[in-house]
Order: structure tokens, then sequence, then C-alpha cells
């Protein structure tokens, strides 16, 4: 039993972090059906910010919301200047380009900061020995608690934004049908560039929380975590905030059970094929996701 | 009667195809215009044009500004509502949020008189009000495109074959919907119809649109009465 609940613990919390992340794919993805592959590294860098505001003088916390309005910023210029231009060429292009800013983003972190080594990066919660909550004989850390009070906090006041706001109104319109939002008078460019702001916000706290978690800043942070984040949106389906969350952490819980009940068969050098073969039973079985429309409609 | 829509020399198409070859048209305020052609005459592309959401040339005014070059969404808030055909509801969305959306462009005070109003106009979108707009049948769909474009509180409707596929009941319900809102409130319509009988009833005036451009155009009755287009749109 505690072993289960500390794989659980560990497992979760490990999951918010995914969660995190599906939840800018999939707020890009309802938008405007594009699978943002810059996700990871566009947190990365933003987690780089992070530091390098603390390193100017900011207090950690404040470095991090400074960082996600900066990602924010800049993430709107991203979809205006390289994503919409593109998108009305092809929609293959704009896959392309997300690429294109995956490369580029990774290589601009040791150039921009001329590191190559990873850097220290100070963690965002308690984080001594004895910083931690015993439920059941298991430990819970008080970093790993405060990642989950992150994601839960993150998650209501997106359901807020769209289910309670004005443009979160229109951000659902838009994604319901895109062709039809302008009829209303929704600038669906304006709906579009807030997306991906949106998006980028939300990864730089997941980016943050990784590099807290990790106690460092380095570019390949992001690989394996934007990896698992596809697996959690395609779990969840990818069109659905709720799905992209629970998703993150049913695969983070998995992943941690399986590796830690199976040592020898998974541990933690093949965890991370789990997510692949979540998103492999996933699209054989339900390819809209768990939570994903299936877009049903009378006609 | 001032000119509310005005339209000259309209070129609209889609990619390198041409549809429409530089139409005239106007819509006075307070009246009731039907477009009459057959299918691929440029009847919803007409209407395209005028809502901006195809490329279009030629000159477009609306209330004597010039909105040839606006986006659609500025379309809308200047006044333009479009019932698009097929309905184009936002099918995620619940009966409410559909309405609440229609009315995106205002920043009034009097959304809510509004949306009470339209229910108890359409009880059965009251009825469904929590409802996804998915799950309705064809009439209930084209009744919420209807409620929806009203809820802009527009000075011109556009309307694209709102007759389409539904029970001759239910069509005739809602052309006397338009009539009324016609008739009680001066409501601008620019119809589209191939029901072309009952779309005459309502009309003040009709065009005759033919392979992308005008070929006949006058009073309704006139038109109506013309041996020509009796034969070929009225079908008696």
């Amino acid at each position: 039993m505690e072993r289960f609940l500390q794989y659980l613990f560990d497992g979760i919390s490990q999951g918010s972090i995914y969660a995190l992340l599906a939840l800018g794919l999939v707020i890009i993805y309802r938008g405007s059906g594009h699978l943002n592959f810059a996700q990871g590294e566009m947190a990365m860098i933003s987690a780089f910010l992070a530091w390098w505001y603390a390193d100017l003088g900011l207090s950690p916390w404040l470095a991090v919301v400074v960082s996600a309005a900066t990602a924010f910023v800049v993430a709107m210029g991203i979809e205006r200047f390289v994503i919409r231009p593109i998108g009305h060429r092809s929609p293959f292009a704009v896959v392309v380009a997300a690429i294109g800013l995956f490369l580029g983003f990774n290589a601009l972190a040791p150039f921009a900061w001329k590191v190559t080594i990873p850097e220290a990066f100070e963690s965002l919660f308690p984080n001594e020995p004895d910083d931690f909550v015993r439920i059941g004989g298991a430990e819970w850390r008080e970093q790993y608690i405060g990642v989950l009070a992150v994601l839960a906090i993150t998650s209501v006041v997106l359901y807020l934004l769209f289910q309670r706001t004005r443009f979160g109104l229109a951000m659902r319109a838009v994604a319901s049908n895109p062709e039809s939002s302008p009829l209303v008078g929704i600038r669906t460019g304006q709906v579009l560039a807030v997306s991906w702001g949106l998006a980028a916000a939300v990864g730089a706290l997941g980016g943050a929380m990784v590099a807290s978690l990790r106690g460092n800043v380095d570019a390949s942070m992001m690989f394996t975590i934007f990896f698992a984040a596809t697996a959690a949106a395609t779990l969840g389906g990818y069109d659905s905030l709720f799905g992209a969350v629970f998703g993150g952490l049913v695969l983070g819980v998995f992943e941690n059970m399986a590796a830690g009940y199976q040592p020898d068969l998974v541990g933690q050098e093949l965890k991370g094929v789990v997510s692949l073969l979540v998103i492999l039973v996933v699209l054989l079985i339900k390819p809209s996701g768990l939570f994903g429309s299936q877009r049903v409609e009378r006609v | 009667m001032s000119q509310l829509l005005e339209v000259h020399g309209l070129h609209a198409g889609y990619g390198p195809v041409e549809v429409l070859h530089g139409i005239d048209l106007t819509v006075s305020a307070g009246e009731v215009v039907v477009v009459l052609g057959a299918n691929g005459a440029g009847k919803t592309t007409m209407i395209r044009a005028v809502s901006g959401t195809i490329h279009r040339r030629g000159s477009v005014r609306l209330n004597g500004d010039d909105i040839a070059k606006a986006t659609a969404d500025s379309i809308v808030r200047a006044g333009v509502a479009q019932v698009p055909q097929g309905r184009g509801t936002f099918v995620d969305l619940s009966v409410h949020d559909n309405l609440r959306v229609g009315a995106y462009s205002r920043r009034d005070a009097d959304v809510a008189a509004d949306l009470d109003r339209w229910y108890e106009t359409f009880p059965r979108l009251a009825e469904r009000r929590e409802q996804r707009a998915g799950s309705l049948s064809g009439g209930e769909q084209q009744m919420l495109a209807v409620a929806r474009a009203l809820m802009s509180r527009p000075k011109l409707l556009l309307c694209d074959e709102p007759s389409l596929g539904l029970a001759p009941i239910i069509v005739q319900e809602l052309f006397g919907l338009l009539h009324r809102l016609n008739q009680e409130e001066g409501l601008a319509i620019l119809l589209v119809e191939q029901n072309a009988n009952l779309a005459m009833d309502i009309a003040h005036r009709a065009y005759l649109l033919e392979t992308g451009a005008i070929v006949a155009s006058g009073e309704a009755e006139t038109i109506r009465n013309d041996d020509a287009v009796r034969k070929a749109y009225l079908g008696y």
C-alpha cells in the first residue's frame, strides 16, 4: 500500500507537468487544428527566461510570471507573423514551420545565454530534505504538491476563461466552426493569436515547474516531457482541455506504476516508451481520445 | 428612399474561377429584395461577396460607407448579419451559447432582453437551450441560425436559401417571421431563394441572376408577371 501510494504521488506530480504541456497543445489545436511541435521547446526557452530574469534580480516567482507574460507576447507574434501567413498556403507548411521553430528554439538557448552545461535553477517550492507530507506511510514532497497546485490553479483559471468570459465564448466558437465565426463579428485572427499566447504562457509554467524539480535549466530538458504531453493529449482527446489534464495525470501515474512495479521489464530507462504505447493503443481503439469530440452532427 | 446597400460592378469567385461578372444591386432601408436564380447562377457567391467572406472586386457600400475592402467580422459590426447556407451553427456549443455568440458584435446591455425575445419567438429553442446545437434537427438548427443572426441586431439580414431542406410548414413559419420583422421593425432583407413563390410573396423587389450576371430586375409584382420568369422560376 505504501509503495502504491508512493508511485501514485510521484505519478501525479510527473503527470501534472505533462498536463500543463498538453493543455498548451490542446489550446492551439482547438483553435486552428495545428499540432505545435515547438510547444516543448517554447516552454524550455521560457524556463531559461525565468532563470535569466531571476539572475537579473527578480524574485523566483515573479521571474516565472514575467517569463510567462513574455512567452504570451512572443507566441502571439509567432502566430501572427509565421503561422498565419504560412497557414493560408498549406496546412502541411505549418507542420514544417513548427518543426523549424522547434529546432530554432533548441539552438537559441545555448546561443542567447552562452550556456553549454545546465544552469542552476532555484526551487520554487520548499525543498529541504524534510519538506514533505506523510500520507499512509508514503512521502509526498512539498514541491511535488506545489506542482499539482499550479496545475489545479491553471485549470480553474482556464475553465473560467473559456466558460465564463466573452472572449472565452469566442474561443470556443472558433474551435467549433472557424468559417462561421467571422459571421458573428469574431476576429478569428485575434482569437488564434491569443490561443498561441495562452498556450505558450501555460507551457512556460510547465517549463518553470520542470526546471524547479530538476533544479536546473538545460536545452534538452523538455524532449521526453513534450513527447509524453502529446501522448497525454492523444489519450484525453486533442480538443478537450479536461482531457489534457486527465490524460496527463493518468499517463504520469501509469508510467510510474509501470516503472515501479516492473523495474526489470520497464524501469526508468523504458518509462518513455509507455507514452508511445499509449499513443498507439488510443489511436487504434479510440482515435478521438477519451474526451475528444467525434463531431456527430445532425443535418 | 436612401440606399442601405449599394453594390456596383461586383466581381467575385473562388481562386482563379470568377463566378460573378460585375453585378449591380441595391437594397433600400426597410426593403425585402429577392435574388432568384438557378443552381450555379452565383447566388451564394453574391451573398458571400457582400458579407466579405470571399475575395471580391468592385464597389460595395453600406449606408454610403465603402465596405468593399472590409473584413467579414467588421461588416457584421457595421450591421449586416448573414444566415449562411447549411446554417453554419456552432455545433459544439449549446443553443444558448450560439445565441450569446450571435451578439458578440454588440456591447450594449440589452442582450439579455433579446435572448428572452427570441426564446419567446422560437419556443423550441427555449426548450433546448442547454443542448448542443449539433443535436438539433435541421429545422431547429435553421431557426437557431436565424435567431443567432438577429441577435446582432442587424440593419440588413442576408439569407442564403433559408428554406433548404426544411419541411413546408417550417418554411411557411420562417417566411412569416421574416415578413413580420420587415413589416414591424423595418428590417431590410436580401434573400436568395430557390423557393421562389414564397420568397416573392414577401419581396418588394427582385433580381434575376443567370450565370453570374443580373438579367432582369424590378418590382416583385412585375417580375412575377413576366412570362419567362414564371416558367423558369415560379413553375406555373
